[in-house]
Order: structure tokens, then C-alpha cells, then sequence
């Protein structure tokens, strides 16, 4: 992970983060089911898909620079943010501060590894969810005797939105969901008293 | 590659050129099947017959069943006792290995086996998310203003493409990447020990 709070909250416990992955789905879960009552996702589908989205970048994090999770790539962001202060603003027309140093959102092995694992669980996840979109689908085309096709289309509209926000989202929840607790920075704690 | 199967219908697995053509030639029969059910079968309609067929020809690629040159994903994990490596019955296994003419390989998978499938779904996660990304932002302005009938037909369309690479993907990548597989110490020639000088 590169950064330990969003929105002002400390993430650097697991109980915190998996409050934060609970409250992130409660969320879309929500948008999705006034979305589905309001126009049945017709319009609203993409105000859903742009919540995802932007949760997905600026909360979660790892497809992109900013949020939690370092970037999956490995690679910083392009230009620098936006200046959180009058000093940074003039440190940076002074060209006193120099970019971020790449080596931050670089990741080691152990790192390389989660990421890849968590896509491995995530693929698995969404297959069996896709499996499902396409039987539905199947049935469609050749309904069986106990279901009619238009109720298999509108299951099939109702699970794909669902699935495009899982897509977005799954690898960084569940990397949050596992990661054990922060080590606390050494900077931070007490120094030693050297007794005289 | 650690493949259960160095061949896949008769076409030798074991060389990088190989697998290439077998991805390539997998992926230009749907392509080509799609095409001509556009157009001389009814149009687009009788082309989503296609849909459940995309997850059965996954199988010939492997990595969901234990056929195809790709080792199951969902166990690789496992422990492996005794011949009864998919924690099937083992008197079922030996039917099996009589159909397919060669016994299934029983060792552990080892932790380059493992980084391997797991970095070839995350390949292939991070590539459909593209492609999830850009139908949604690009298709979305076109079929904003549909009937919900003529957009559920648009998605069915386009459900089969995207099937097709979903439960194919990771078992392409792997095929694409591996080398070639080293060739079997039993058949290689035995060397000679003693040269004999006149």
C-alpha cells in the first residue's frame, strides 16, 4: 500500500480497510438499486459505472496514482497533483521541489505477487458470475418450459451492470480485505532515552 | 509449461511457434464462425446461438477442465495424493488416462507454475478492463437513446466476443509466453561414454 488515509480516515489496521470495502459496496449497491427502480440502469447505468469508476481510482486506488493501493503498474503519475498548500505552490514554480521519486509507487516482489494472486481470486470470481450471465443469456435464446425469455433478459440486465462494478473493483477489495495491519513508520515512534 | 499434454489434436505443443498458431488459429475460427453467422445465417439473431459454445471450446485450451494443454487453475493449489490429483476417484482417473493415451501428470505444482497462471490473469484482467472501459464510455453514447429490446439483442451481440476471450484469455497468455517446453530425457539419444581410439 502507498497511502494510509482516505477522506481523513486511517486505514492502517485491516478492520479499518474492511470497513472501507464494506462501505464502498454498500454505496454502489445502493446507486444501483435507485438506478434500477429510477429507469431500470437505462440512463443511471452510467452514473453507476462512473461511481465505480472514481471509486475505483481515488479511494481503492491501484489502477491509477492516487487512492490506497499502490499503482498495479508500478509507475507514478505522469504530472505532478495539485499543490495542497501556498508553500508547495511556490516550492514548485521555484522548481525547488523536484517530482515525485519513482522508486514510491515502484513495487517489490511480495507486492508483485499479491497483485497477481488477488487477479487470479478476482478472475475466478467474475468467471463464475459471467457463467452465470451467459446461462442466463442461453436460456434466453431457448427457454426452458418453466421460465419465460424476457425474464431471462431482464436478469441478464439486471447482473451485468453489477458485474462491470465488481470488475473494476474486486482485486483492490480483496487486497484490502487481506492485508494484514501496517507496521507503525519508526520515524514516528518514541526514540530510545539514552540514560546519562 | 508444465502441460499435462504435449499435444492438443495431434499438433504438437511442446515449441513457442506452435502454441502461437494454435492461440491464433483458436481465435480466427470464432472470428470467422461469428462472420459467416452474420451473414448467411439470419442475421444477428441466430449469431447469439454461438454463446454457449464459447465456454465449452475453452476447454480445448485447458486451465477450467483437465483437458487442453494448460493445467487446471483451480488446482494448483491443491495437495496431491495418490494418483487422486482433481480429488476425483481414482478408479474414474484411470478410465480417463485409458481415453486420453497418456496418464495425468500427478506432481505439485512449484511456485513458478503458480506466478505464471496468476500473472496471466492479471494480463488478462487488466486487457478486458480496457475493453470493458472503452464499450462502456463509446457504446453507451449509441445505444443511450435504444429500446430496451434492440439494446438487450445489441448486448447479446456483443456477449459472444466477449465470452469467448473471457474464458480463453489467461490460457492464450500462458500458451503465448512459455517457452519451449525441454524435450523429454527418455527420448533423448543416450551418449556416449567410452570413445573407443584406435
Amino acid at each position: 500500500m502507498r497511502r494510509t488515509t482516505v477522506l481523513g480516515l486511517n486505514m492502517e489496521r485491516r478492520s479499518s480497510r474492511r470497513r472501507l470495502v464494506v462501505a464502498v459496496y454498500l454505496f454502489l449497491a445502493a446507486c444501483i438499486a435507485a438506478g434500477w427502480f429510477a429507469d431500470r440502469l437505462h440512463v443511471s447505468g452510467m452514473l453507476v459505472f462512473w461511481a465505480a469508476w472514481y471509486s475505483s481510482l481515488f479511494i481503492l486506488g491501484g489502477y491509477g496514482a492516487r487512492g490506497l493501493i499502490k499503482p498495479f503498474t508500478g509507475k507514478g503519475p505522469r504530472d505532478l497533483p495539485m499543490p495542497s498548500n501556498l508553500v508547495e505552490l511556490q516550492l514548485r514554480v521555484t522548481g525547488a521541489l523536484d517530482r515525485p521519486d519513482g522508486s514510491e509507487y515502484r513495487n517489490d516482489e511480495r507486492e508483485i505477487q499479491r497483485r497477481d494472486s488477488v487477479h487470479y481470486q478476482a478472475y475466478q470470481g467474475l468467471m463464475l458470475l459471467v457463467a452465470a450471465i451467459w446461462l442466463l443469456a442461453s436460456w434466453a435464446i431457448h427457454p426452458p418450459s418453466f421460465v419465460s425469455a424476457r425474464l431471462m433478459l431482464v436478469l441478464v440486465n439486471f447482473l451485468a451492470l453489477p458485474a462491470v462494478v465488481l470488475g473494476f473493483t474486486l482485486p483492490q477489495a480483496i487486497l484490502l480485505w487481506t492485508e494484514p495491519d501496517l507496521a507503525p513508520d519508526p520515524e514516528d515512534e518514541n526514540p530510545m532515552v539514552v540514560a546519562g | 509449461m508444465k502441460s499435462p499434454r504435449k499435444f492438443l489434436f495431434f499438433i504438437s505443443m511442446e515449441t513457442r511457434r506452435r502454441r502461437h498458431t494454435v492461440v491464433i488459429g483458436y481465435y480466427s475460427f470464432f472470428a470467422v464462425l461469428m462472420i459467416f453467422r452474420i451473414l448467411f445465417r439470419g442475421g444477428p439473431d441466430t449469431y447469439a446461438h454461438l454463446l454457449p459454445l464459447t465456454f465449452y471450446a475453452s476447454a480445448i485450451l485447458g486451465g477450467l477442465t483437465i483437458n487442453g494443454p494448460v493445467r487446471p487453475f483451480s488446482h494448483w493449489q491443491r495437495n496431491i495424493r495418490d494418483g487422486s490429483a482433481y480429488n476425483s476417484n481414482p478408479r474414474k482417473m484411470q478410465w480417463i488416462t485409458l481415453f486420453r493415451g497418456e496418464p495425468l501428470r500427478t506432481e505439485r505444482y512449484d511456485e513458478h507454475d503458480i506466478a505464471m497462471r496468476d500473472h496471466a490473469h492479471y494480463l488478462a484482467y487488466a486487457a478486458l478492463r480496457w475493453i470493458t472501459i472503452l464499450f462502456v464510455l463509446f457504446g453507451a453514447v449509441v445505444i443511450i437513446d435504444w429500446p430496451p429490446p434492440r439494446v438487450a439483442q445489441f448486448l447479446l451481440f456483443l456477449s459472444v466476443p466477449f465470452c469467448i476471450v473471457f474464458f480463453s484469455l489467461p490460457q492464450a497468455i500462458i500458451l503465448w509466453t512459455e517457452p519451449d517446453l525441454d524435450p523429454d530425457p527418455e527420448e533423448q539419444p543416450p551418449q556416449t561414454v567410452i570413445r573407443v581410439v584406435p
